[in-house]
């Protein structure tokens, strides 16, 4: 499904990191380990468009994403790729619901409210689909980001230090909803973290080396 | 969820900021549109007033006072003149004079002022009877058609005058009532708002002096003046009759101490008589009018130049060009209004300024959920558009509570003025600058957040997301 070739990029700074290749295929996995300044949150905005890589491809349901215009980039985005960042960010003045409806209609969906329920209801936050995003606690919350990454059904996505501030119990509960959300919709996940804990979670990872060192 | 909707949304979520905003937008906007529509009724009102006047003759005073009084009905009159004053610019054959209105005031109903006059005073505002005939004899009244709504007036109504330009019961000329026998058209003039009557009854209910009729009429005429005689006109020297309200014009001789409600008049005055013509008029040399409207033959008649400055050099009497003082008036009100308005502009720009900061200090606490709506598909246009539209809502906002506040302020000034002067103010016009103002107020929204939004659109989802 997603195909690395080659990546690398360079910072203005002159300071040039290299990727290495990787593959993840439909409804697979990926863990992307590092230590701090290894690149991580750059390989991962390269990897959803975000950030043009000096050098190589990146392959999304066959097309290199870089080929695109910015323009047409964002759209293939909004369709094809979700995001989870540690610090969920939200449209602080309209509700929960609202918020997914939002990044369907970006997503030049139609807004499909049954497909937003049932989202809501698996996630365990349908009570909470009309309170604000500061109503919610950081679970909520955390499980709303992950409503919006999957909401328009994307072929790929991109988790970027989920787990990093969370315990045990509430690290192993965000990982499954994600795998099985991933698994429901045939996406493939690809997580970056620091979080060795997460090892145990995915069976295929990679470790980056700290360009640094 | 529309952006328009996200915006309106992203507005009222911080409700005190966009109070403030409101506040200050409004208030600039609301200003000036007050002083567009204020301004520009009042002069329609005067410009419509002009009915081609080319000089008023008054007492001496101020020009504008006896214009403000003889035209527009808003001020006291600067005194009277007497007839034997009045006397020339009243000839018919007069070189340049093509047309003399004798105007004397000095007397109300219920606030509405009452005129004495003759006939082309229809003529002079281009105004029709609607109902009803012109005055033949004193006593008889004709009134606009804005006096007939306002007091419910109608054809065979009577009602007693009262002394003074402004009401007050006690003040009341109850010994002679007035009949009314026309009413007048709605003509957009001051006319709509005066009852007008013949020169002779403004006379007869002050002046118990027998006014000379010169031909017709002569026994009923003499059975009216007989009956005048041997009147109780004790402390109160009608042939000198100062009007109230008269207070910038020095009759030392015009006692004005005298209480109208406890006159003994008798019932002689409320026997009408025929109105009087105008060699009548110049007859009554001993009589007093309080100025006199004059359209020349030919305005271009260079001689018509030093009329007024001879007049104010070589006689007791004041003369002015309408639209000369007027000019001079709007000059001056030109220039507060202008300063007003200057000041609505300042505020409107530092309202903008305002807006502009709130925006701008609003994207550093924003960046993220920005950057995330760009994460998930969102263009930068659609960013430039969000922001863009928030200032625009903004600035419409700030529009439409200003123009409401506008209409307010001026139906209240407008029911005031109604109130204090019966001067019409219409609250509901459009002013066609709404739509320029309606522009304005657009781009300044716009402008405002022309810069946050470049900001937004410009902004690099990698940089933000990763600091």
């Amino acid at each position: 499904m997603i195909q690395t070739n080659n990546l690398s990029h360079t910072f203005s700074d002159q300071v040039r990191i290299t990727f290495p290749d990787f593959s993840v295929g439909q409804k697979e996995s990926l863990l992307i380990l590092g230590e701090s300044g290894a690149g991580k949150t750059t390989l991962l905005h390269i990897l959803g468009g975000m950030l043009k890589p000096t050098d190589g491809a990146v392959h999304l349901m066959n097309e290199n994403i870089y080929s695109f215009s910015s323009r047409k980039l964002d759209s293939f985005r909004g369709d094809h790729i979700g995001m989870v960042f540690q610090q969920a960010h939200f449209i602080p003045s309209i509700s929960a619901i609202e918020n997914i409806r939002l990044a369907q209609r970006i997503g030049s969906k139609k807004v499909d409210n049954q497909a937003i329920n049932n989202l809501f209801d698996r996630l365990n936050i349908g009570h909470r689909k009309e309170a604000l995003p500061s109503e919610m606690s950081q679970g909520e919350r955390q499980r709303l980001a992950i409503a919006r990454a999957f909401i328009n059904t994307p072929s790929l996505v991109l988790a970027d230090e989920l787990t990093s501030a969370l315990d045990d119990t509430n690290c192993a509960s965000v990982i499954a909803l994600l795998k099985e959300q991933s698994e429901q919709m045939g996406t493939s996940l690809i997580m970056v973290t620091h979080d060795q804990r997460l090892k145990e979670y995915f069976s295929n990872s990679i470790i980056l080396k700290n360009w640094n060192a | 969820m529309s952006w328009i909707r996200l915006a309106w949304k992203n507005i009222i979520h911080e409700p005190l900021t966009l109070l403030l905003h409101l506040m200050l937008f409004a208030l600039s906007i609301g200003l000036m549109y007050f002083l567009l529509m204020l301004n520009d009724q009042l002069v329609k009102k005067f410009d419509n007033n002009l009915a081609g006047v080319d000089l008023v003759i008054g007492a001496k005073g101020s020009g504008l006072q006896m214009i403000l009084c003889s035209m527009y009905h808003v001020d006291a009159p600067t005194g009277n003149i007497s007839m034997a004053d009045a006397k020339p610019f009243l000839n018919p054959n007069h070189p340049l004079i093509k047309t003399t209105l004798p105007l004397s005031l000095g007397d109300n109903y219920k606030g509405y002022r009452i005129v004495g006059t003759e006939h082309g005073v229809l003529d002079f505002y281009k105004a029709k009877l609607s109902e009803g005939r012109l005055w033949t004899h004193s006593l008889e009244a004709v009134i606009g058609a804005e006096v007939a709504d306002a007091l419910g007036l109608k054809i065979g109504d009577r009602f007693f005058s009262s002394h003074g330009l402004e009401e007050a019961d006690d003040l009341s000329h109850d010994h002679a009532a007035l009949t009314i026998v026309g009413i007048v058209a709605p003509s957009g003039s001051v006319l709509d708002q005066l009852i007008v009557t013949d020169t002779r009854t403004v006379w007869d209910v002050h002046d118990h002096q027998a006014i000379p009729v010169v031909e017709e009429d002569d026994s009923e005429d003499d059975h009216a003046h007989d009956s005048h005689e041997g009147h109780d006109h004790e402390g109160h020297d009608h042939a000198h009759h100062d009007h109230e309200g008269h207070d910038h014009h020095d009759h030392a001789h015009h006692d004005h101490d005298h209480d109208h409600a406890h006159h003994d008049h008798g019932q002689g005055h409320s026997n009408a008589k025929p109105m009087l013509t105008r060699a009548e008029l110049i007859a009554a040399e001993d009589q007093e009018i309080t100025s006199m409207l004059i359209r020349y033959k030919n305005k271009t008649d260079f001689r018509t130049l030093s009329l007024a400055r001879n007049i104010n050099a070589n006689t007791n009497l004041l003369a002015a060009a309408p639209p000369m003082v007027l000019n001079m008036l709007y000059d001056k009100m030109g220039l507060g209004t202008r300063a007003l308005q200057f000041l609505a502009l300042l505020i409107a720009i530092v309202s903008g300024i305002s807006i502009f900061i709130s925006l701008f200090n609003s994207l550093r606490t924003r960046k993220y959920e920005l950057a995330l709506l760009r994460v998930t598909g969102a263009k930068p246009a659609s960013l430039f558009g969000l922001i863009s539209l928030e200032g625009i809502i903004l600035a419409l906002l700030g529009f439409v509570v200003g123009i409401a506040l506008a209409y307010l302020v001026f139906y209240l000034f407008a029911g005031q003025l109604s109130d204090k002067y019966h001067y019409q103010f219409n609250p509901l016009v459009l002013h066609p600058s709404i739509w320029w103002i309606l522009l304005g107020s657009v781009g300044i929204g716009f402008l405002a957040a022309l810069f946050p939004a470049i900001k937004a659109y410009s902004m690099d989802i990698h940089h933000t997301l990763s600091h």
